[in-house]
């Protein structure tokens, strides 16, 4: 493809723009949702199940509600309850996992909210539970939702080629059975929402990843009233993830504020937010390779089971990403991808961060290296032999010829409209030393080192309906209305560096008005990686059409033919004359006010983002622990729009998921159903003491889609990490790693198993 | 994570406090530190009537060096023993033991005299205290009395502390020359609770055999333990490979560790046997002169 005009000299996209809010965010002057407060507001507080599956008998709140402070007790019985989602109600008579939310009090402080928790006396009749997907799949099995515990009643199936006779032709074939765990998302601010209503029309506070797209239809199916008297607004996210946040906080904040007649705000504990909040799912993937005598795929195939939890929330999504791995990482005419996702009366999963790319690639980048292994093949030779290429998987289109092609493929016979994943692999190698590398297990002694290697593809921002309104006023200020959310991973700041390379203004002069649902044009979940592609590029058309406006109304005001617009000024075409934008404004007579609106994609060319990660590590062989030593993450992202906050992402990236990668893991008492480690104490996640600095490399070429040649960045960089340390523990140790997290005890379990242990 | 309510009380002198907490018996907790008990009463696991702040009484804080034994306040934090001089010379075990708890914040406030208080084997301190045979001043309102530490640590959270005493300072005597020490923990992460943890002190005598041995385990057991056993096996000999890798089967076999979520028992108990080991050895190499 060929690149477009507008890229040749850019003047903001490309810099690094210092991050916006960022010195309030650091001298704690932003305010978040449990920082704010409303006239006569009351504290609520939750009363969470006890037992994994249970009918509620009865709910007796007398005791509690004639506590000093307590206003309002909500239970199941003032819960409207039709479905707020899928298999989701405010409050039901029925928990379905330890920590459910039950009933909720309001009370003039916290800690009466607190203790009038314990004054309600609930009636529990206990249910049998299944506490893991094999269980809930079993014939008989007790049904979480009623018709079965197979969500939707059938698997995902999604396929290319013919995977039957592809095996047929293989000359070896290779498989292994891998596995993911259940961990929290653990952003640093934990869920709240604060529910103010007049007369019958509510607005409501919340911590949120989409006030248009999620929590105003929610909210409005919840209630049973209408969007328009919902106002929904996010102040400022302390870290999402993706997490935030698909449970019924929302509602259940509101329906206590009308119960109480006061405004309501809620926050959660660290405890509650692992319980009541959203984690990712534990995912077993059975993955087979065929291959050709030199190594050629011929054929791949995976089988996946996800423990969706009690409730499915982005579930089903997360289930379809396991798959983009094994269909699209290796160019291979045949693969087929069947995925299950299953009900159990555990806690809910949901989206978190590459939802399930980075599961599915962990089976198949460790698979890889077994097959090169095995051939004789340095992993790096292999992956540069056989990594998809830009040309895209064989096969024909079965996508319509006009039609957008889906945001995750499957079919062949499509190229991406940039692919610099070879780049990622040479020159990642290069920073990393990898003609250093020794063969597998050859060191000997204690303490061993190796290095290690995996790939990673992931949806490129495409397939979401964007949009972006910008407002120039007569007095010159200029504002970008957004409907979506920066859940901390910088967009507010990157979307103005776009608006303002299209009108040739400093960044600063952008100002952004986001996430208020009374203030901004409709705007997408903040998920998939997506925003700087799909609404970074609704911002350049709307601020390229602001600059066609300007441009016009100079020419009147200067009275030629056409004017210019340059570094924030309207100039004649002889360059003798001049108006700066605030001038013109002043004369357009109104707010120029300008949209673009997209459905973000491509009908010619899939656009995907790539990565290549290399880490070394030592392995002692005494105790099992891993040590990071290196580890360096080389990306395809397109062109960076601001190198810095694209460093922090991909280093946030690596460092998030080596901790998930080496420790983090929720546990479940098997008996019980209840979840033993909903702390920061027990629950270990990373800090940045436990990693040595990441070495971030960007590779990409702009992409001709993109705003600018920008590709999708948040996620990406999360999906090769655990391949990637497992490969340079098998080449430090000579033990192969199928099970995430890689903690010492599973390790040293390995060595021996594996007969690896220091003689 | 809101605690259940409780009467503040901030008395201006141990006799006061000790008053204070005979009076309010099982229903008062002392607060020094605060990152043990504050955490537990958030989670209302702990919910005492009465909070008896120590923070307020003054001269509890000394850290000295007198005759043959360091003494150290009730109310010395583990930042300071951290940052002492005397600390880094004469007790390496101690040093490297103490920048491993936790964080710097926590450190900070928590005191040594709160960590062996609180008599939970997964802290690191009683370990140390063991290994290097320290005594504990007891104030109580019939006057002090002072416990080798061996006798302290009684059950899972539970002390020889009577209600109404409080611990008013530590001994600990300097170890002679030709002694070495070492700690070695295993955690998830930095900052983490031992999974398992071993503190080793040693003193050779003039022909380089293992003269007095000191050998305590962290999160091996239901308390902290002291391995006498080991310490017994490899006093008088040689501090061989062998004999070394002896007194960490034995040092396991005194272990009783349970699974938990950070791991199962028995990979606890072949790195209690593991980290004996290595601290030994380490210990040795220190007590020689050796920067290891
Ligand atoms: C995040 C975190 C991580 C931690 N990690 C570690 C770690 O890795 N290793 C480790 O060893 N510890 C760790 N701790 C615990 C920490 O070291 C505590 O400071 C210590 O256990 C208790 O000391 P304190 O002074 O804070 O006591 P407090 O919390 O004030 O009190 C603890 C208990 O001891 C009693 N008590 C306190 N002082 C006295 C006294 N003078 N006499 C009698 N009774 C007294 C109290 O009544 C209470 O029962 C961690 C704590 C936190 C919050």
């Amino acid at each position: 493809m060929t690149a477009p005009a507008d890229v040749s000299a850019l003047s903001v996209v490309g810099t690094p723009v210092a991050r916006r809010e960022l010195a309030e965010k650091v001298t704690g002057r932003t305010r978040y949702t449990a920082d704010l407060h409303r006239p006569g507001m009351l504290h609520g507080r939750v009363l969470r199940s006890p037992h994994p599956h249970a009918r509620i008998v009865r709910v007796d709140a007398s005791a509690a509600l004639r506590l000093p402070g307590v206003h309002a007790v909500l239970t199941p019985e003032d819960a409207p309850q039709q479905p707020i989602d899928r298999d989701l109600r405010a409050l039901e008579p029925l928990v379905r996992f330890a920590g459910e939310e039950v009933a909720l009090v309001a009370a003039e402080s916290e800690a009466q909210a607190e203790d009038a928790l314990r004054a309600i006396e609930v009636v529990y009749e206990p249910l049998p539970a299944v506490l893991d997907p094999e269980a809930a799949l079993a014939p008989g099995a007790p049904e979480v939702h009623p018709g079965g515990n197979l969500v939707g009643g059938k698997p995902l199936v999604v396929q290319r080629g013919d995977v039957a006779a592809g095996f047929a032709q293989a000359a070896r074939i290779f498989e292994g059975t891998f596995r993911t765990q259940a961990h929290a998302p653990v952003a640093m601010e934990t869920r709240a929402a604060l529910a103010e209503w007049e007369g019958d029309r509510l607005t409501l506070w919340k911590t949120s990843r989409a006030v248009h797209a999620s929590d105003r239809p929610l909210l409005a199916r919840g209630l049973g009233i209408p969007a328009e008297r919902i106002r929904v607004i996010c102040t400022a996210m302390g870290g999402g993830f993706g997490n935030k946040d698909e449970t019924r906080l929302g509602v259940l904040t509101a329906l206590l504020a009308r119960k109480a007649g006061r405004p309501v705000r809620v926050e959660y504990s660290r405890r509650e937010e692992v319980l009541g909040g959203r984690n990712r799912q534990a995912t077993v993937n059975r993955l087979r390779i065929g291959v050709r005598v030199d190594g050629t795929p011929v054929a791949i195939e995976q089988r996946s089971v996800m423990d969706a939890g009690a409730y499915i929330s982005s579930g089903i999504n997360v289930n379809r990403r396991t798959g983009q791995g094994a269909l699209y990482l290796y160019t291979c005419p045949n693969a087929r991808y069947e995925g299950h996702a299953v009900y159990t009366n555990r806690p809910a999963g949901g989206s978190f961060r590459g939802l399930g790319a980075p599961l599915g690639h962990f089976a198949v980048e460790v698979l890889a290296d077994e097959i090169a292994a095995a051939l004789g093949i340095d992993p790096l030779d292999y992956r540069l032999r056989h990594h998809v290429t830009a040309a895209g998987q064989p096969g024909t289109r079965v996508t319509a010829p006009d039609a957008l092609l889906p945001d995750e493929p499957v079919e062949g016979g499509v190229p991406f409209s940039s692919n610099a994943l070879r780049a990622c692999l040479l020159v990642g190698a290069e920073r990393i030393g990898w003609h250093r590398r020794r063969p597998d297990g050859a060191e000997p002694g204690e303490r061993v080192r190796g290095l290690g290697v995996a790939m990673g593809t992931y949806k490129g921002g495409a397939g979401r309906e964007a949009e972006a309104e910008l407002h120039i006023a007569e007095s010159g200020r200029v504002a970008l209305h957004l409907g979506l959310t920066d859940v901390g991973q910088g967009s507010a700041t990157v979307l103005a560096q776009i608006a303002a390379e299209a009108l040739t203004l400093p960044a600063e002069r952008i100002e952004t008005v986001m996430a208020d649902t009374a203030r901004t044009p409709p705007g997408h979940v903040t998920a998939g990686s997506t925003t700087t592609f799909s609404t970074g590029e609704a911002v350049r058309r709307a601020a390229l059409a602001a600059a066609e406006q300007l441009r016009r109304r100079a020419a009147e005001m200067l009275g030629v033919a056409a004017a210019r617009l340059e570094a924030g000024r309207l100039i004649s075409e002889d360059g003798r004359r001049s108006l700066a934008l605030e001038e013109v404004a002043a004369g357009l007579g109104a707010e120029l006010v300008t949209r673009w609106r997209w459905n973000a994609g491509s009908s010619t060319h899939i656009v995907n983002s790539f990565a290549a990660h290399f880490a070394e590590v030592e392995v002692d062989r005494r105790n099992g622990h891993i040590r990071v030593l290196r580890y360096v993450a080389a990306q395809d992202s397109g062109r960076i729009v601001n190198p810095r906050l694209a460093a922090g992402q991909v280093s946030g990236a690596v460092l998030q998921f080596l901790g998930i990668a080496l420790r983090e893991e929720l546990f479940l008492d098997p008996r019980s159903g209840v979840t033993l480690n909903p702390s920061f104490l027990e629950h270990k996640s990373t800090a940045i003491v436990d990693f040595p600095a990441v070495e971030v490399l960007f590779l990409g070429e702009p992409d001709p889609v993109g705003p600018y040649g920008a590709k999708a960045l948040g996620e990406p960089p999360v999906v090769p990490v655990f391949a990637a340390i497992a490969n340079a523990v098998a080449n430090a140790a000579g033990v192969r790693l199928h099970e995430v997290p890689f903690t010492p005890q599973r390790v040293l379990a390995a060595l021996k198993a594996q007969g690896r242990l220091v003689p | 994570m809101i605690p259940q309510a409780f009467d503040y009380h901030a008395p201006k002198t141990l006799a006061e406090a000790v008053g204070l907490l005979a009076r309010f018996g099982d229903d008062a907790k002392a607060l020094s530190g605060g990152q043990s008990l504050i955490p537990l009463m958030k989670l209302r696991f702990a919910g005492p009537a009465h909070l008896v702040d120590i923070n307020g009484i003054p001269g509890l804080d000394y850290l000295q060096e007198e005759g043959s034994t360091l003494k150290i306040g009730a109310l010395v934090r583990q930042a300071q023993l951290e940052q002492s001089p005397v600390v880094k010379a004469k007790f390496p075990l101690l040093a490297d033991a103490v920048r491993m708890i936790a964080d710097p914040q926590v450190r900070n406030r928590g005191t040594l005299a709160g960590n062996l208080a609180h008599g939970d084997p997964a802290n690191d301190q009683p370990a140390v205290m063991l290994a290097l045979g320290a005594q504990v001043v007891i104030a109580g309102s019939k006057g002090e009395r002072t416990l080798p530490i061996d006798k302290f640590f009684i059950g899972t959270l539970t002390t020889a502390l009577n209600a109404g005493e409080l611990v008013k300072e530590i001994l600990v005597p300097i170890p002679p020359a030709n002694s070495g020490g070492a700690y070695y923990k295993i955690e998830r992460r930095v900052g983490d609770f031992a999974i398992v943890a071993v503190g080793s002190q040693v003193t050779l005598d003039k022909s380089g055999n293992c003269q007095k041995v000191g050998i305590g385990l962290t999160n091996a057991g239901p308390t902290p333990i002291k391995a006498t056993k080991a310490e017994a096996f490899l006093t008088g000999k040689a501090p061989s490979e062998a004999n070394l890798t002896e007194a960490g089967r034995l040092a396991a076999e005194m272990s009783d560790p349970a699974s938990d979520t950070r791991a199962p028992a028995d990979y606890k108990k072949a790195m209690v046997q593991e980290l004996t080991i290595r601290t030994l050895r380490t210990a040795v190499a220190r007590a020689k002169g050796g920067a290891a």
